[in-house]
């Protein structure tokens, strides 16, 4: 009788872990994934006349950690009277957030997450130098198909505004940049990152979002 | 605000930090200190300035005390100088590479020489000890006499 009473124990620990496993497995299957662009770059593309780009974002959720994927085609003009500078390129970035809104029924999310950007671009740099000494010249140098790398902590949210549409926004704070331009022309400007001078610098993004849900959130 | 914040956060400083003068000293290879010379002229190879610092102490123009400061190409890799001096004239050609940096477009850009390096010389005994030309105009070639 012992016997069967263990065993009988036995079986339903086993069924009960079981149930907790599946349900464990299941929270980490994606519910959907979200599709969007950045609408800072469409609007500085149209109003600022040093800089034309778009910015594609998506992120797939795995419980309450997000997998993000962003891509970007960047282009950069600089003009004064001696001088003229222009970059055009692509980047990308992958990382994870992870929303802190975790019992949020709309999946809305409040993020903190981290990434890390990489991206290919040319840049070329037309310059007239007056020395007092040697004359005047004018000057090419050219940069072509550098790699940059970066790092990025992001923050922000996502807020679900109809059925299939959301907003929100990412603050990321840049870190890290790596080129691996030949010397004698000093990158400016990496598409994704920005100024070279700056060993650190922030980035904002406005996203429209839209959600295609794969299964049905339980 | 936070964009605007951003902004100004993003701007680079004016600074520069590169200069196309070359500072030679002469050094008396006897004590290792400062020399006093006749140098009537320097000539650069391509450019008709004449150029170096003379002494205000000794109110002659053709006396050098010390160091030259000397404008190096910035539109080439080289440049060679004529030390006209009272009894001879010498030879010093030197080499550097280029580097041009872009600053913004309120600063403009900045354009750095280094790997300074002797190329050519009649002087007996030259060294290179600064291979950076830069703004602090610090010795970069010694001669010693």
């Amino acid at each position: 009788m012992k016997f069967i009473i263990s065993i009988v124990l036995t079986l339903v620990t086993c069924i009960s872990f079981a149930q907790k496993a599946d349900t464990v497995k299941n929270k980490f299957i994606p519910t959907g994934i979200r599709v969007g662009t950045d609408i800072i770059s469409l609007i500085r593309t149209q109003t600022d006349d040093s800089f034309s780009g778009y910015e594609v974002n998506a992120d797939v959720d795995f419980y309450r950690y997000y997998l993000a994927v962003e891509a970007g085609l960047w282009e950069r003009k600089f003009q004064t009277e001696e001088e003229d500078y222009r970059n055009s390129g692509n980047y990308a970035r992958i990382g994870v957030d992870v929303n802190f809104l975790k019992k949020d029924p709309d999946k809305n999310m409040f993020f903190f997450g981290a990434r890390y950007g990489w991206g290919t671009y040319s840049e070329n740099f037309s310059v007239t130098t007056v020395d007092p000494v040697w004359g005047t010249n004018t000057i090419n140098y050219t940069n072509t198909d550098i790699k940059a790398g970066w790092f990025e902590l992001t923050t922000g949210l996502r807020v679900k505004m109809l059925k299939f549409f959301w907003m929100g926004y990412t603050a990321r704070y840049k870190f890290g940049l790596n080129t691996n331009e030949p010397r004698g022309f000093v990158s400016y400007d990496v598409p994704g990152y920005g100024k070279t001078a700056n060993p650190s610098t922030w980035g904002f993004n406005y996203q429209l979002l839209f959600r295609i849900p794969i299964r049905k959130q339980k | 605000m936070l964009i605007i914040v951003s902004s100004c956060l993003d701007e680079p400083d004016c600074l520069r930090t590169g200069d196309t003068a070359l500072v030679i000293s002469f050094i008396r290879l006897s004590d290792h200190k400062p020399d006093t010379i006749i140098l009537y002229r320097v000539e650069g190879d391509g450019a008709d300035s004449v150029f170096y610092k003379y002494s205000t102490e000794t109110d002659k123009l053709d006396t050098l005390e010390g160091s030259a400061l000397l404008a190096v190409n910035p539109f080439a890799n080289e440049t060679a100088f004529s030390f006209v001096f009272e009894t001879e004239d010498k030879i010093l050609k030197v080499g550097y590479k280029n580097e041009i940096k872009f600053i913004s477009e309120e600063c403009g850009s900045e354009q750095i020489q280094y790997a300074l390096k002797i190329l050519e010389t009649e002087f007996d005994s030259v060294r290179v000890v600064n291979t950076r030309l830069s703004t602090s105009r610090t010795t970069n070639i010694e001669i010693y006499n």
